[in-house]
């Protein structure tokens, strides 16, 4: 295979270059043409030339934000690059993009070709109508490791207003083209150079719908802009965006997003999807180490094949970064072969894993169809494109991106050490509340117990003066002995229940409600019922299970209780109760706890959930519990923990996966 | 004669009004005092002890503090309103939140400590039991 390129000057002058080079008699011809000129008419006006001199060739046509042809970088010029294959067979096909669905349109275009020997497929599609990532998505429905994807995403010289791409004879303002290349003979390698640094603080896309993004770290995106770059460059968007994209890493790979639009919202439009949740740096493009990264591409490719053809899709932002310097990237590998391609909104890539929408880089597809590989002479190698290192502006670029990136770690190791200490701080109210539900349980066991020790005690008095009264019979022994032995096992179960109360978090899992309010009824039951307070459980919705820690729960329960416990400890009243009821309706499930032990005091209703805040004399309540309680419901369970007060005395009411 | 003989030969003829909610420490204690008293009515707790205790006003009273219904205190206050001279023995288990200060006001005979220990229960009781007897004497002698 070959390719061969001219730079157009006039119809006259392109028909002679068609006709001497003999490609209207070629059969496998691919024309690709790249037009810094975005109308309508002239983009009309070249494809109809080409398509009615090479009636059998493959016509795609797309504006640019620059061209490349060999090692020359051009701007509004036209370039057109004709390939001719020998052992290969060609297939083109174009789709609309007709429900606003980028997806359906990468799905219907690639459906449109067959598999079969499919070794690469080259597509362009208009720039800013258009979902590149979603696009790309669609076309991995067959692409999928079958072969290589690659093309880029149609310019307008960075106007944003009207990106055209062409095919045989045919213009379309909304809608993707491709190419394919069919050949069991066909060696072809895809390589892309970034060179982007990332700066400043990672943050997260907080409301993002697509490639539109609301907000970033809670703020409007143009406030993020305007905070970090200032003013004058946060207006200069969407046009600087592509200077200062977005970077995200997914599979290993660091992906930038440029923004091509402003909307009227205040969102910015970027040239790819950026997912909410997803985490982002600035980028800022150093000239000098996007050269010098691009100066090895050449070699990775080579490594596999020895190209015949070499076609580039790079980012529209290289060309405005590098500036004059934009033809350096391209020195080494038009020493090769033929090159040609243009300046994007946008290139595609693929890789084992996936397809990507990339920004900011230079993608690359080598062809040939021989078996020659070629060794590099050492000369190539070591070319030093006697870049400027000292280059002022490069300097400064170096620097201030040294700077932001130092002070952004400083500032991260600061926050780091402040989180570590509020850590601490937490891990030290929960020890103390830990140790204060310890005492709550000895408190428990106290009572649980006292009476088993009566009874143990009374008995071992009876036999005694029975038998110091000569009334000792063995029936009595026998009873006694049977008695003691029973009153032993209660208590000693009763260790073992409250020993699974205060062994140390539990698996998360799935458990049933009734059962823990059972459980915490066995061992705080007869404490209740020794303070004169009748409790009365509640069922009505007797399967609701939860997800999580049930001691947890048991915990935030447990509190809850013990403090109405106390509360009725103050109180005057024959008809103490605390209602437990596992509520009717399934969602959001709910725990209410009722009492009628006076409630909660208007003026410090507020307060009730701040840590430290206590009632209770000192030493008594460590004021941790409430607050720890809604922590557990709202940490462990999604849920909350509300008070309402009623006549009587006061409703607790938990709830449970609110946000599910 | 050993104490515990002495004590029966105190107690035989008197009764007693034992108050306790917990069903086998009150079996268990019932047992031990059946073993001196003439007569032991049981309560289950303040409301019931005080409907028997219209009925049979028992020598003595033995009651727990905390209670359902009505709790010791209240009760020990209603029988003081109509017989001040009633004699009272408590008892109480050690560490427990009743209001110490309000019970040693109330002039009782006597505290035990729950779990209770034999010997401080005979005593107490041998001492509590005097004092009834001596009593008695005295209301018969000044009859004749």
């Amino acid at each position: 295979m070959y390719t061969i390129t001219h730079k157009y000057i006039d119809n006259k002058k392109l028909i002679k270059w068609i006709h001497e080079n003999n490609l209207s008699k070629e059969e496998e011809c691919l024309v690709q043409f790249f037009s810094g000129i975005p109308t309508e008419e002239f983009m009309q006006e070249i494809t109809t030339i080409l398509y009615q001199n090479l009636p059998s060739a493959h016509i795609l046509g797309t504006t640019t934000d620059g061209e490349i042809q060999g090692d020359t970088v051009s701007n509004g010029q036209v370039i057109i690059s004709a390939s001719v294959f020998q052992k290969s067979k060609l297939k083109s096909n174009i789709a609309l993009h007709e429900k606003e669905n980028s997806f359906i349109l990468g799905k219907d275009l690639v459906h449109k070709f067959d598999c079969k020997d499919m070794k690469v497929m080259i597509c362009f599609t208009t720039g800013i109508t258009i979902n590149g990532e979603i696009f790309l998505k669609g076309v991995k429905t067959l692409s999928e490791n079958n072969f290589i994807v690659t093309g880029g995403m149609a310019g307008d010289n960075a106007k944003f207003e009207n990106t055209i791409i062409s095919y045989n004879g045919q213009i379309i303002t909304d809608g993707a083209i491709a190419v394919t290349i069919h050949s069991k003979y066909l060696h072809v390698a895809n390589s892309y150079k970034f060179g982007w640094e990332s700066v400043g603080l990672p943050m997260r896309i907080t409301k993002s719908k697509r490639n539109r993004v609301y907000e970033i770290d809670n703020m409007p995106i143009m406030d993020i802009y305007k905070k970090y770059f200032g003013q004058t460059v946060a207006q200069l968007l969407p046009a600087i965006g592509i200077q200062i994209p977005l970077m995200i890493e997914r599979h290993g790979k660091k992906i930038a997003r440029a923004s091509i639009n402003k909307l009227e919202d205040g969102s910015l439009l970027f040239a790819g999807n950026i997912i909410e949740g997803e985490i982002v740096r600035f980028g800022v493009g150093q000239p000098e180490k996007i050269i010098n990264d691009s100066k090895f591409i050449c070699h990775e490719i080579e490594e596999t094949i020895n190209p015949e053809s070499i076609f580039v899709y790079s980012c529209m932002a290289r060309r405005r970064l590098l500036d004059t310097k934009s033809h350096l990237e391209l020195i080494s590998i038009a020493k090769k072969c033929s090159v040609s391609g243009f300046f994007t909104y946008g290139e595609f890539f693929s890789d084992e894993h996936d397809n990507y929408l990339f920004n900011e880089t230079m993608t690359l597809l080598a062809m040939s169809e021989s078996n020659e590989r070629v060794i590099i002479p050492d000369t190539i190698k070591n070319t030093n494109y006697n870049i400027d290192t000292n280059n002022n502006d490069n300097i400064i670029v170096n620097a201030l991106t040294h700077m932001t990136n130092v002070i952004a770690v400083e500032w991260k190791k600061k926050l780091n050490s402040e989180i570590e200490k509020n850590k601490e701080r937490e891990q030290a109210s929960f020890q103390k509340n830990k140790l204060a539900q310890m005492g709550e349980m000895i408190g428990m066991i106290a009572h649980q117990w006292r009476q088993p020790l009566n009874a143990i005690s009374a008995t071992g008095i009876n036999i005694s003066l029975l038998s110091s009264m000569g009334k000792l019979e063995d029936d009595k022994i026998q009873e006694s002995s049977e008695f003691i032995q029973k009153q032993c096992q209660n208590m000693s179960a009763t260790i073992d229940t409250f020993m699974n109360f205060v062994k140390p978090a539990k698996e998360s899992k799935v458990f049933q409600l009734t059962h823990t309010i059972e459980s915490i009824m066995q061992i705080m039951g007869t404490q209740l019922s020794n303070h004169n307070i009748k409790v009365i459980v509640k069922v009505e919705h007797e399967n609701a299970v939860i997800m999580g820690y049930e001691d947890l729960l048991e915990q935030v329960i447990i509190n809850i209780l013990s403090n109405a416990r106390d509360a009725f400890e103050e109180l005057e009243c024959n008809d103490k109760f605390i209602t437990i009821t596992i509520c009717a309706q399934k969602e959001p499930l709910c725990i209410m706890i009722e009492d009628n032990a006076g409630g909660i005091p208007k003026e410090i209703k507020e307060k009730i959930f701040n840590p430290y805040f206590t009632t209770k004399e000192q030493g008594k309540g460590t004021g941790i519990g409430l607050f720890m309680s809604m922590d557990i419901m709202k940490k462990s369970f999604k849920g909350d923990l509300e008070y309402i007060p009623t006549k009587e005395g006061s409703i607790f009411k938990m709830l449970f996966n609110l946000n599910k | 004669m050993s104490i515990n003989e002495e004590l029966r030969e105190l107690t035989k003829e008197l009764t007693v009004l034992y108050v306790e909610d917990e069903s086998n420490t009150r079996s268990q204690i019932s047992q031990i005092l059946q073993l001196f008293f003439k007569e032991v009515l049981v309560g289950i707790n303040g409301e019931e002890a005080l409907e028997i205790y219209k009925k049979n006003h028992t020598d003595l009273i033995m009651t727990d503090l905390t209670m359902p219904k009505m709790d010791g205190l209240t009760m020990i206050k209603e029988i003081r309103k109509t017989n001040s001279a009633q004699h009272i023995i408590v008892l109480t288990a050690h560490n427990s939140s009743e209001n110490l200060m309000e019970t040693i006001d109330l002039q009782l005979d006597g505290f035990l400590l729950k779990p209770i220990k034999m010997d401080k229960l005979i005593t107490l009781l041998f001492k509590v039991a005097k004092i009834i007897t001596l009593e008695q004497k005295n209301i018969n002698n000044e009859d004749i």
